[in-house]
């Protein structure tokens, strides 16, 4: 099931056409040309690709495309999981028009205003960008293929299945859901239902290997005060604040340290080496103001001034070099890897609440005592909720939002 | 047999692992809400923060001055930004030698700006001249140009800290943390007390220093902000990824199904977020319920430009008391957040009252006796006062 919300993460309609594409050409071009003006290439196309002239829709090829479209279906009882973050691409999709096939012969034309007309036209047109009806038209194809695929069998689901996780996501309501079932565009609403389960328990299971994986992870967490308010409301059933915590782990993948850290590693009994001059700013700190108030001044007048700061000219005929800061640590590009845990209905402003809370965690990532003997989590939030960390657990105070 | 010791242990001590620090979303919040008390002074006053609202014509209610507080972040933000922006460009063109927008635009085309960045900054990153200044009689002493220069140099140190965090320079962080301590040191009582992020950054300040080992901090370093996105400025303090989480929970809570949402939907909330944005990537859908649209900010800032050139704000009048909006107005001072800052933590009690806290009687474990007094009249105060009676 994991395999629908690892899809859709990273969903692209492309994945979808090509899917068909590898498995039946003729099929894709045979709607392309179905979703062109120029019916009577469609023909013309079809025919000659099979070697005659009648019968130009073939009952085996859209079996076949059925049939292999189910290869890449959501089985949403066999779910498995794999939600690190590091799949999901982030960014434009390469060039849509390095594949070769059907594409080459795929061009845009923007000058035209209708979108169906323009989907096979242009052959000759090499442009690497296509336009944005030439985009559209090839996902109604898609759409249509797809469609027709789950209607001869709704294990064929792919792009169903994400649509339906879209809808979900989207907080479309269970009514047109089951409508956009109906019309073969989404899987029912029980469907995602089952995939929600399955993606939750594939979560589950990553937050109790995190630890494993990943031991320098951190953890984070806040209050979350929501005023409920109750359906029908009755004597005992009354609206009223909740005050529940949020809370997620995570870990930036290229940090250096690859090991949990012990107490050795935060010895509060170094704080007595702490002195005045370590407060007070030196050299280096001057240093870097001087290159804060260069860098300041210089993307201040490029925001404003920008044209006219082209225009200076050396007596070279070049243009000044930009101000640029010097980096001091700068991480690495990178995508962090984030699970959120299971909603707790606790408040973080009762300090023995807050102790519950951080077992939890605990027991959420499958770490036991004997796991965290004279070991040390970073554990992160606002000033609130890292002052209750700091109490006492057996104090048990009530301590309310102070920011 | 480790297991069952553990169990025997008191709950500080199964609980010894937890390292809590605090996150940066909030810390730069504090401090934008100390710049903004350092610079309030009168309503009516030409300077004050107040007065520049109103100049263009943004509303007052994101600032509480009753509390000092910023309540409204990104309004707060923006404006300081564009206030920002406004008296560098005053400075700049001082320095140019004119007095109008225009004028910039002119003399930036004409003459070598890096020369011109090179002097204005030499000007205003000394961050004791304030300081200095306000140790001259009052003769000499130009409280219009003091109150800009002010606000100038903590635009700029503010400003870094913003940048760095987007675009992940950890290094830059930690030089800012070093002016936001000695900032929230300053004894000041129209500035508040902000007493728990004063102590909290002096703890940051000794973690970073000494209490840390060096893998433990450069960890930090590497962590204290994460990057959902994966893009090359989409690096932001891990609390405020919290607060996203927040927001996503709450759009997605049904009290009605609680438990649902607890166990299934709360899990998975920023995945759904993504899910989203990817599928409105790759269709190309008009995304509707955005309400936010970038807005040039090149009105406001020419006003406030222009308005710094006509009072001439960056030329250092000596005895210059008053503007000539109102002339029987006297302008007063905002505070020097840096000079006295640095004038407590040189007595030596910053640093001294830190240690005697931390290592009074708690060897490193987990204890109550750090904390530091609350707010006179703060709800918190008055919650641990009665609990602990």
């Amino acid at each position: 099931m994991l395999q629908a919300f690892r899809c859709e993460n990273t969903f692209k309609f492309r994945d979808i056409e090509n899917k068909i594409k590898s498995k039946a050409p003729y099929l894709l071009e045979l709607f392309q040309q179905l979703a062109s003006r120029q019916r009577n290439l469609m023909y013309d196309t079809a025919a000659k690709r099979r070697g005659d002239t009648d019968d130009w829709v073939d009952e085996e090829i859209l079996d076949d495309t059925t049939m292999d479209v189910d290869e890449g279906n959501m089985e949403f009882s066999d779910a498995y999981g794999d939600t690190e973050a590091d799949h999901i691409t982030v960014g434009i999709q390469p060039g849509l028009t390095e594949e070769a096939g059907v594409e080459s012969c795929i061009s845009g034309d923007t000058s035209k205003d209708d979108n169906m007309s323009d989907c096979t036209s242009e052959v000759g047109d090499k442009r690497n960008i296509l336009s944005r009806n030439v985009k559209r038209c090839r996902r109604l194809v898609t759409t249509a293929i797809s469609a027709l695929c789950y209607s001869r069998s709704t294990n064929s689901n792919l792009l169903q299945a994400q649509m339906g996780h879209y809808f979900l996501c989207a907080r479309t309501p269970k009514r047109p859901v089951e409508i956009a079932h109906q019309l073969g565009i989404s899987v029912s609403y029980s469907s995602i239902a089952k995939a929600l389960e399955a993606i939750a328990k594939s979560v589950k299971e990553h937050v109790r290997k995190f630890a494993k994986q990943w031991p320098a992870f951190f953890i984070s967490f806040d209050n979350m005060n929501i005023f409920a308010r109750k359906k029908g409301e009755r004597l005992q059933n009354q609206g009223g604040m909740l005050n529940l915590t949020s809370a997620w782990l995570g870990i930036n993948p290229e940090s250096s340290s690859k090991r949990m850290f012990t107490s050795a590693d935060v010895d509060i009994s170094r704080a007595s080496r702490l002195q005045t001059s370590d407060l007070l700013p030196n050299e280096t700190n001057l240093r870097r103001n001087l290159s804060t108030s260069q860098y300041g001044l210089y993307s201040t007048l490029r925001t404003y001034f920008g044209d006219q700061m082209s225009v200076f000219l050396r007596r070279d005929g070049s243009q000044l070099k930009p101000v640029v800061i010097a980096k001091i640590k700068l991480l690495p590009q990178q995508k962090s890897i984030m699970y959120t845990f299971p909603c707790f209905d606790k408040n973080e402003a009762i300090i023995s609440e807050v102790t519950e809370i951080l077992q939890s965690m605990m027991k959420q990532m499958d770490l036991k005592g004997v796991d965290l003997v004279d070991k040390k989590v970073m554990h992160k939030g606002d000033l609130l909720t890292v002052r209750n960390m700091g109490y006492s657990p057996s104090l048990n105070i009530s301590s309310p939002v102070m920011e | 047999m480790a297991a069952r010791e553990l169990e025997e242990n008191t709950p500080e001590e199964q609980l010894a692992y937890v390292e809590p620090i605090t996150g940066l979303f909030h810390y730069g919040w504090a401090i934008l809400s100390l710049i903004f008390r350092s610079h309030e002074r009168r309503n009516d006053e030409f300077g004050s923060l107040v007065y520049w609202m109103n100049w263009i014509k943004r509303r007052t209610n994101m600032w509480d001055p009753t509390k000092g507080r910023v309540v409204e972040f990104g309004k707060c933000n923006s404006f300081f930004n564009h206030l920002t922006d406004a008296h560098l460009l005053a400075a700049v063109a001082v320095e140019l030698g004119v007095d109008s927008w225009n004028g910039i635009q002119e003399k930036l085309a004409s003459e070598n700006w890096r020369k011109t960045i090179e002097a204005v900054s030499k000007r205003v990153s000394n961050p004791g001249l304030v300081f200095s200044w306000r140790q001259e009689t009052n003769e000499t002493r130009d409280v219009v140009h003091e109150n800009a220069m002010l606000l100038l140099q903590q635009g700029l140190i503010y400003r870094r800290f913003s940048q760095a965090t987007r675009v992940g320079d950890t290094g830059w962080i930690q030089h800012c943390l070093k002016f936001f301590t000695i900032w929230l040191q300053n004894d000041d009582p129209k500035c508040g007390t902000l007493s728990n992020y004063r102590a909290e950054s002096v703890h940051i300040m000794a973690c970073l220093t000494h209490i840390w080992s060096d893998d433990f901090r450069t960890h930090w370093l590497e962590n204290c902000l994460v990057n959902p996105s994966g893009s090359r400025k989409g690096w932001m303090p891990d609390d405020q990824y919290g607060e996203l989480v927040v927001r996503e929970m709450k759009d997605k809570f049904s009290a009605v199904n609680a438990n649902h949402f607890r166990n299934i939907m709360s899990r998975q909330v920023m995945f759904n977020r993504e899910v989203r944005e990817s599928i409105y990537r790759d269709i190309g859908a008009t995304e509707h319920y955005q309400h936010s649209s970038a807005v040039t900010a090149v009105p406001d800032v020419k006003s406030l430009t222009e308005k710094l050139l006509r009072e001439r704000v960056f030329h250092r009048t000596p005895g210059r008391t008053h503007c000539s909006d109102d002339a029987r107005l006297l302008i007063t001072s905002s505070i020097d957040i840096f000079g006295l800052g640095c004038a407590k933590i040189a007595t030596g009690f910053t640093a001294e009252n830190y240690k005697d806290s931390k290592l009074k009687d708690n060897d490193g474990k987990r204890s109550v006796d750090h904390v530091e007094e609350p707010e006179e009249g703060s709800e918190l105060g008055e919650t641990l006062r009665m609990e602990l009676d």
